[in-house]
């Protein structure tokens, strides 16, 4: 077992009132140790509530209805009692949120918030954990650490503050670093910044990555294999690589159409037609099928998860006759 | 605490509150000093004096100086005022966190019994419980508190939601923070605004129940000097001795006042809104 995290069948229910509607559906993913992996999709995809299901952190109303998620070969977190998992957030696996103006309590300066995460998790002396702290601070490139520590919130920059987050999500060394869209409110050069430093200080704790965005810039900055999600479902799953030189599922060629890029400038930027079902409005069959510009009268049906080349799978018609094949 | 008092020396409404007050908490501390007479002492030859220079505020039906009382009774309003607000506050403080944290069916129970409550009128309510618990200083501040705990806590309850809705406290979460721990440490300091806006338009609201209540005879017993009583006393004179009203009633009404509009400033200070970062 060489996986740090292992999610298996994973689907969540929205429940309101007596209906319920299913907003992630029947999710399969690992992690392996030292692997930086990026789930990308667009808004409504459900990538953001697999991230907090992984933490348990999802509203009353999201139940988990079915599936698995294993941390490291034994902790099974869906059927954690709350003690324990506590024990697990923030030391096993820690999570940076996309807004970093409000991620920190604006009431508290930063050490007494760095200091809260190693205080809970470990019994050093105050003075111990202060130089931990300020070696952290270090490394995430901060120049005044003593002085940050200091400062309030809202007397850092939106950089500085994500800066924060990531020693403080760090700072214990965990097993898994959950970024949910972690760059996209800081400007682009910030953006360059903040991912070198997370791809720098994530190869010396030896943490895994999930990474978790809408822009398939950021992955492939930073991941070696994606997974790309439509509607509550995985409809493909493969290396970056291969995602990039070989896009399988329409919706997969639709997203790489619509990057922009410096080359062609006369065309204007192409969009998927179309917008992404919502939970109540899914029907039967592909999830993709009105948008698709291949769909056929079999998309009427809940399309396989294939394998369709060595490390590369997908969830559509158009490849049924290889997988058949195959099997 | 430097700020908050730097914006109140620009607002001069808020001073002009803030002073008041610590005038009349100045005169409640030290009125057994201040006091040119012991209230209850009667000046027999005296009955029913308009103002003069022995007697400033006159005296009343027995004799006894009206400044005086007065005086003793600010005492008598502040206690009432801070200790029942201090009672609905701590309830309110409770039950709006529970309520508002856990949601779901505590909530529900909770804002329930609430509603039940704010649907008397305030000086109702009050009368049932002080009926029920019989007439003393005490039970007057236990029934003003039990009036005042709704308002705190649809206050507390309604920013509580709002806060734990924050990215901070669901990183908090993420961390390994316990709910007790965040309760305490990430919430409650963040709802204290509101919290403490609401406890000095309390503090004016309860010195006023204090005062119906006295007046209806309900609270504060004589001979003990209270602003309340002392109108309930004066009423069937008020013809030929208006200033055995006039005085009582200008010491409510400033007292009142004073809370109203330093509650009113303290309000805009402490509005995230209004603040520049």
């Amino acid at each position: 077992m060489n996986s740090i995290l292992e999610i298996k069948n994973l689907s969540i229910d929205l429940v309101d009132g007596r209906k319920t509607y299913p907003v992630v559906n029947d999710i399969n993913l690992s992690i392996k140790k030292k692997q930086r992996y990026g789930i990308v999709g667009e808004s409504g995809s459900g990538k953001s509530l697999t991230s907090l299901a992984i933490m348990n952190l999802l509203a009353d109303s999201l139940k988990i209805t079915r599936g698995s998620i294993v941390l490291d070969g034994k902790h099974e977190l869906t059927k954690m009692k709350k003690k324990e998992l506590r024990k697990v957030r923030g030391h096993d696996i820690s999570m940076i949120f996309q807004e970093p103006m409000t991620a920190l309590d604006p009431l508290y300066p930063i050490e007494h918030q760095i200091l809260e995460v190693l205080r809970f998790h470990f019994t050093f002396s105050k003075k111990q954990m202060r130089d931990m702290a300020v070696e952290m601070l270090k490394k995430v490139g901060i120049s005044r650490p003593e002085q940050i520590m200091k400062n309030y919130p809202h007397q850092l920059s939106g950089g500085m503050r994500q800066r924060v987050m990531i020693a403080m999500a760090l700072i214990c060394s965990p097993k898994l670093l959950i970024a949910d869209e972690p760059t996209t409110a800081l400007d682009v050069t910030i953006q360059a910044q903040i991912l070198d430093l997370m791809n720098e200080l994530t190869e010396d704790f030896d943490t895994s990555i999930l990474m978790i965005t809408h822009d398939l810039g950021v992955i492939v900055e930073m991941c070696e294999r994606v997974a790309v999600m439509y509607a509550g479902e995985i409809v493909e799953e493969t290396t970056v690589a291969k995602l990039f030189s070989n896009p399988a599922h329409p919706y997969t060629s639709g997203l790489l159409r619509s990057v922009q890029s410096l080359g062609n400038r006369t065309q204007s930027l192409y969009s998927i037609p179309g917008t992404v079902p919502t939970p109540k409005q899914q029907t039967a069959g592909c999830r993709f099928a009105s948008r698709c510009p291949h769909v056929m009268p079999v998309c009427n049906s809940s399309p396989p998860f294939l394998e369709i080349g060595n490390d590369h799978s997908t969830k559509c018609w158009l490849y049924a006759k290889e997988g058949v094949v195959n099997a | 605490m430097k700020e908050f008092f730097v914006k109140l020396s620009h607002d001069k409404v808020g001073i002009m509150g803030f002073t008041g007050i610590f005038l009349v908490v100045i005169i409640g501390l030290f009125s057994p000093w201040i006091a040119p007479y012991s209230p209850e002492k009667m000046f027999t030859s005296h009955v029913m004096e308009g103002p003069s220079s022995q007697f400033l505020f006159g005296t009343d039906e027995f004799g006894r100086d009206i400044l005086s009382r007065i005086i003793l009774g600010t005492q008598v309003s502040l206690k009432v005022g801070l200790i029942s607000v201090g009672i609905g506050a701590s309830m309110g403080l409770l039950f709006g966190l529970i309520s508002g944290y856990f949601q779901g069916k505590v909530d529900s129970i909770i804002m329930r019994v609430m509603d039940v409550l704010f649907a008397f009128p305030d000086i109702l309510l009050a009368l049932a419980i002080v009926a029920v618990l019989g007439p003393s200083l005490s039970n007057t501040m236990i029934a003003i508190g039990i009036v005042f705990t709704p308002v705190f806590t649809r206050t507390v309850r309604a920013a509580v939601i709002s806060v734990k809705e924050s990215e901070y406290i669901t990183s908090a979460v993420a961390i390994g923070v316990s709910p007790v721990k965040i309760i305490m440490k990430h919430i409650t300091p963040n709802i204290l605004a509101p919290f403490i806006v609401q406890i000095s338009l309390a503090l004016s609201g309860a010195i006023l129940t204090e005062a119906a209540l006295s007046f209806l005879g309900l609270g504060i017993q004589p001979p003990n000097p209270s602003w309340g009583g002392m109108l309930d006393a004066s009423r069937t004179y008020m013809e030929f001795a208006p200033w055995t009203i006039l005085f009582p009633a200008a010491a409510i009404v400033f007292t009142i006042f004073c809370f109203n509009l330093f509650g009113d400033s303290l309000r805009d200070i402490l509005d995230p809104k209004m603040r520049k970062s």
